[in-house]
């Protein structure tokens, strides 16, 4: 089987010593090239030709999530995996966003790298366990984002009468408003969290913390 | 005849929670040093630093204490008390900041003198 070309970023030279040393034990991998920052390796990996760049996140000059974006920009196209010691959100997602096909963190056991670099190889996403409940909290807020801007100040103030079991009178009286017009808020709810009556409403609306 | 002996071989020590350090390092010092050097111990927390450190008498010690199982400033208040005449590499994985280099040497009056009159010589 041909080897997998990998290319190692790391600005800290012993683990990035180390790493080469396991990685080329390994069996499957043959270590194309290392650099020492971001800036080195855009000028030396795309020569170098490997089929994954494994990139750190945090490094003086170019991080590895601004590194990733710089060559995607110049239409370098191979794999990429994050090895850090970051469990940042914003690096996460900027790694994601910049087209990283793995994140996983320094403290993994040789094996899982080997694992994840082969899952990798084959076009797989890979997350770190440690972090994949981050990605799930991103999806949530994202989700959440969309929905608080969907619904209007006023739906949400007749969503929180819903949620206290408010009738559409009681709803009308306590917001100084017609039941015709609560009655078009609630129609517009429907719509908008796209669910088909009132309890649906109010569990959607509680469940993507809108209220 | 006269009898070459072999140098005793440089014991080293790397502490550190993370595999991939601890093994890539090992690696490193048996590909770069061969018989010369003889990793004793590759402990990943404090305690079993600090045992190790009293049981395996490394001449070297690498330390990454980027994770808290791993105290910083525990190990090194360990290292002043201690007597034997080891280096100490301190590291971090999560910073770019410079390795630093503890030595503790014992020095005779004579040598001692020697160095107070020029300690960079």
């Amino acid at each position: 089987m041909k080897p997998i070309r990998l290319f190692v970023v790391d600005d800290h030279i012993l683990f990035r010593r180390g790493l080469i040393g396991l990685l080329s034990d390994m069996g499957e991998f043959e270590v194309v090239g290392d650099a020492g920052s971001g800036e080195e390796a855009l000028r030396t990996a795309p020569k170098a030709r490997p089929d994954i760049i494994l990139l750190d996140v945090n490094m003086p000059g170019m991080s590895g999530v601004e590194t990733l974006r710089a060559l995607r920009e110049a239409g370098h196209k191979m794999n990429a995996l994050m090895l850090t010691v970051s469990q940042a959100e914003d690096d996460l997602v900027g790694a994601i966003m910049a087209g990283a096909s793995g994140y996983l963190l320094k403290n993994a056991e040789p094996d899982m790298l080997r694992g994840t670099l082969l899952d990798v190889a084959e076009g797989k996403s890979v997350l770190s366990p440690e972090i994949t409940a981050q990605v799930f909290n991103v999806m949530r807020r994202a989700q959440t984002g969309r929905s608080r801007d969907l619904v209007s100040g006023r739906e949400l103030e007749v969503l929180r009468c819903l949620a206290r079991g408010l009738t559409t009178s009681q709803i009308a009286s306590q917001l100084y408003i017609s039941e015709n017009t609560v009655k078009t808020h609630i129609r517009h709810l429907l719509e908008k969290l796209e669910v088909n009556n009132r309890a649906e409403a109010v569990a959607k609306a509680l469940q993507a913390g809108l209220i | 005849m006269s009898q070459t002996t072999q140098p005793r071989p440089r014991r080293v020590l790397i502490a550190s929670a993370n595999p991939l350090f601890r093994e890539g390092l090992r690696k490193v010092y048996a590909a770069r040093w061969g018989d010369m050097a003889l990793v004793v111990g590759t402990p990943s927390t404090m305690e079993e630093t600090l045992t190790s450190l009293e049981t395996l008498h490394p001449d070297l010690v690498i330390v990454d204490h980027d994770d808290t199982t791993i105290n910083r400033d525990e190990f090194l208040n360990r290292f002043m008390e201690g007597e034997s005449p080891m280096q100490v590499v301190l590291v971090s994985l999560a910073s770019t900041e410079p390795v630093v280099l503890y030595q503790r040497k014992h020095l005779t009056a004579a040598q001692a003198e020697s160095w107070l009159t020029n300690p960079w010589g």
